[in-house]
């Protein structure tokens, strides 16, 4: 338990707790997918991650999948759109479409631009990419893949770091399994061969770390329990470190909890203390919950009491983090 | 703004039957929202059926629920007296409810044709808008077969609230398009499955994709979708069609369920308005886990006074960190009035100490949306 030095100063208190190091550990990988569940603080994470890492001296691409344009939003534009944009000294977001990476694909491999166009224009090209198993996740992480491998694009720099905020739905793991399942599907052919390269990438941790958002409930954390094992049989990745978001600050010690609990009276302005003990002991009771279930570093985010982050709130909770 | 009984909307008076459909981004608790609906419509005595998506353990249990069973659960609901009508609810399963559709519709010799089709499966089990397109497929088939007075719908996790009313046509119009009729046709009528696969992989256009996917996939999805467009796609297409006036009649209204965040208040809006544009009937917003404040502007004026010393400087901070959340929330909720417009009716529902996950707790939810008083402590409000 944590307990803040007097006089109680609300920024220490808002602040992030727990295995810090990993924080530097995960930045040292050049590419970092961040999983987790719509409404965990997936956004924030990566903003989180990209302000660290601009503040290193890095530059970072954040690629937001699917239609998602949260980290794009929180900077102040409409959409994430298909080709990295600066938002911040060294930090860029985009979108990937990859029906626009399949076209590009296609016309790279056929040997007649005419037939090219034929094939991407018609509609048994969107039939393919919508209902094949996999099709939309290999031509998203191919993307990655050459903002990974690519050097200076022709007016971008070069990206020290890429952040993927993986799509919500599934547990995101749609995204990395597919090497996998892709493999059995499309067994020729050069996107065959890109699978492999993409496999390599994503199963080696030298180069690339998966980390996850999820909160002290009883939904995200058994969903984060069973994406990690996943993740584990699935693809073969260790999922770490753990991040915890919402966490309410631990200012009363379990005496002081159970006293509250116990004398309060149930109305008025003291209801509102017992339900904030309350909630800091059900959150602690699933935070305990992931922490008796992984061997892995969690740290937890501290709860802002606030239903929108400013930029300069973000930026905090990242100096905080950085704490390491 | 209105803040209306929640009774009027769901016409607890009316016999004729409804359903009622609970939308909104992952993440706000919609599945608690639609049980509560539920209960709401069971406690004025309409023998009333909740479809639930995906249900925390224990608030499945509470309701009976398991996604091995197909049918709907009678809830076992012991002892409330509030409750007249019975409670019935049910785990969707997309997957097992295509495959029902597949062996309704396929002929004896091809259903494991194409059952057994990967692309099929991939279809059925993951491809986007296919959760949405058998929820509304579910809902159709109980609604048709009769025996409810109230059918909510939870709807799938889903990022984006539009997602639900989009993606099904979006499946439908990738399964039944005319490009793909049109280049089975003169293949249709010449005789043996496989021989006509070989007879597409003739076509110059499907030999150039062939050379970037690979004939193995081509192969298995030009079988899939010969069989889909041969002996399928009619009979989907006209129950589609039925599902959409379904929807759109007076009968079925749509809550857009939110939390005071701006993310999936955004999403809410867009939705009630999008709703509203297509003419469906919008029944208002339910925004989840406010905080409330009563007179927080009048607290910050004047601190309340607890005992003196350390725990008293610590209970004035948390109380000081609630009163910036309660803000936040009022902020919020004023924010939705102003987006949802003069027709926008709004139900709150406090913050719960603790997750829903029983009867009482149900009931309680129930009983705010009724504006009825509450006596249940797990909710942060000031008397």
């Amino acid at each position: 338990m944590i307990q803040p030095r007097k006089p109680y100063d609300i920024n220490e208190l808002l602040s992030c707790h727990g295995d810090l190091e990993a924080v530097s550990n995960l930045l040292s990988s050049r590419l970092i997918f961040v999983m987790g569940k719509g409404g965990t603080g997936k956004t924030t994470l990566s903003v989180c991650l990209a302000f660290i890492a601009e503040k290193m001296g890095l530059t970072t691409l954040i690629v937001e999948i699917g239609d998602s344009a949260g980290t794009a939003q929180f900077f102040g534009e409409s959409d994430a759109g298909n080709e990295p944009s600066r938002v911040s000294s060294r930090i860029w977001t985009t979108g990937v479409d990859p029906r626009a990476e399949l076209v590009a694909y296609t016309h790279h491999h056929m040997k007649s631009g005419f037939i090219a166009g034929r094939i991407t224009k018609s509609r048994l090209f969107d039939y393919l990419l919508a209902a094949t198993p996999g099709l939309k996740e290999i031509m998203t992480l191919g993307r990655i893949w050459r903002w990974f491998t690519g050097g200076p694009d022709k007016d971008g720099p070069a990206f020290d770091r890429i952040i993927v905020d993986a799509p919500a739905t599934g547990h995101g793991l749609s995204l990395l399994s597919l090497p996998k399942n892709l493999g059995d599907m499309i067994r020729v052919g050069p996107i065959a061969a890109q699978v492999e390269d993409i496999r390599k990438l994503v199963t080696d941790s030298s180069r690339t770390a998966v980390t996850v958002a999820t909160l002290p409930e009883e939904l995200p954390v058994n969903e984060t329990l069973e994406m990690m094992a996943a993740a584990k049989r699935d693809v073969g990745v260790d999922v770490s470190p753990i991040f915890i978001n919402s966490v309410y600050p631990d200012i009363f010690t379990s005496e002081e909890s159970e006293d509250i609990k116990r004398f309060f009276p149930d109305r008025g302005q003291t209801r509102l203390i017992k339900s904030w003990v309350n909630r800091c002991q059900s959150q602690q009771a699933y935070i305990d919950q992931i922490l008796a279930n992984v061997t892995c570093p969690v740290i937890r985010l501290p709860f802002f009491f606030t239903n929108e982050l400013s930029t300069q709130e973000v930026r905090k909770l990242s100096w905080s983090l950085k704490k390491a | 703004m209105e803040y209306r009984d929640i009774r009027d909307t769901i016409r607890t008076d009316e016999a004729d039957p409804m359903v009622i459909v609970c939308c909104g981004s992952g993440g706000v608790g919609k599945t608690t929202i639609s049980a509560a609906l539920g209960l709401s419509c069971a406690m004025s005595g309409h023998k009333t059926l909740v479809l639930t998506v995906d249900p925390a353990r224990r608030l499945a249990d509470a309701l009976g629920v398991s996604p091995l069973s197909h049918e709907p659960q009678r809830v076992n609901t012991g002892k409330t007296p509030e409750l007249s009508g019975e409670l019935y609810a049910m785990m969707l399963d997309p997957q097992y409810t295509f495959d029902m559709l597949i062996k309704r519709y396929a002929p004896n010799g091809l259903k494991d044709h194409i059952l057994n089709n990967r692309y099929y499966m991939h279809i059925s089990r993951n491809m986007a808008g296919s959760h949405e397109y058998m929820a509304m497929e579910k809902l159709y088939e109980v609604f048709t077969g009769g025996g409810y007075d109230r059918i909510v719908l939870d709807t799938p996790p889903s990022r984006r609230a539009l997602d639900f009313l989009e993606a099904p046509q979006r499946v439908l119009d990738l399964l039944g398009h005319r490009y793909f009729l049109k280049l089975f046709q003169p293949y249709i009528k010449a005789g043996q499955w496989s021989s006509r696969i070989f007879n597409f992989l003739a076509t110059p256009v499907l030999k150039a994709v062939g050379q970037v996917v690979g004939h193995n996939a081509l192969t298995d999805l030009l079988a899939f979708f010969q069989l889909w467009n041969d002996l399928l796609f009619d009979g989907f297409r006209r129950r589609a069609s039925a599902v959409k006036s379904l929807l759109s009649s007076p009968s079925t209204i749509f809550f857009a369920v939110t939390t005071p965040q701006a993310f999936p208040r955004t999403e809410a809006v867009g939705l009630a308005h999008k709703l509203v544009e297509r003419k469906f009937s919008f029944a208002g917003f339910i925004v989840n886990r406010v905080h409330e404040f009563k007179n927080h502007d009048s607290l910050e004026k004047d601190p309340p006074q607890f005992q003196p010393g350390e725990l008293g400087e610590k209970i004035s901070i948390a109380y000081r960190l609630e009163q910036r959340l309660a803000r936040s929330d009022a902020h919020a909720l004023k924010a939705l009035e102003t987006e949802a417009g003069p027709a926008g009716v709004i139900h709150t529902i406090p913050f719960s100490d603790e997750s829903i996950h029983d009867l009482s707790g149900l009931i309680e939810v129930c009983r705010h949306l009724m504006r009825l008083p509450v006596n249940g402590s797990r909710f942060k409000t000031e008397e």
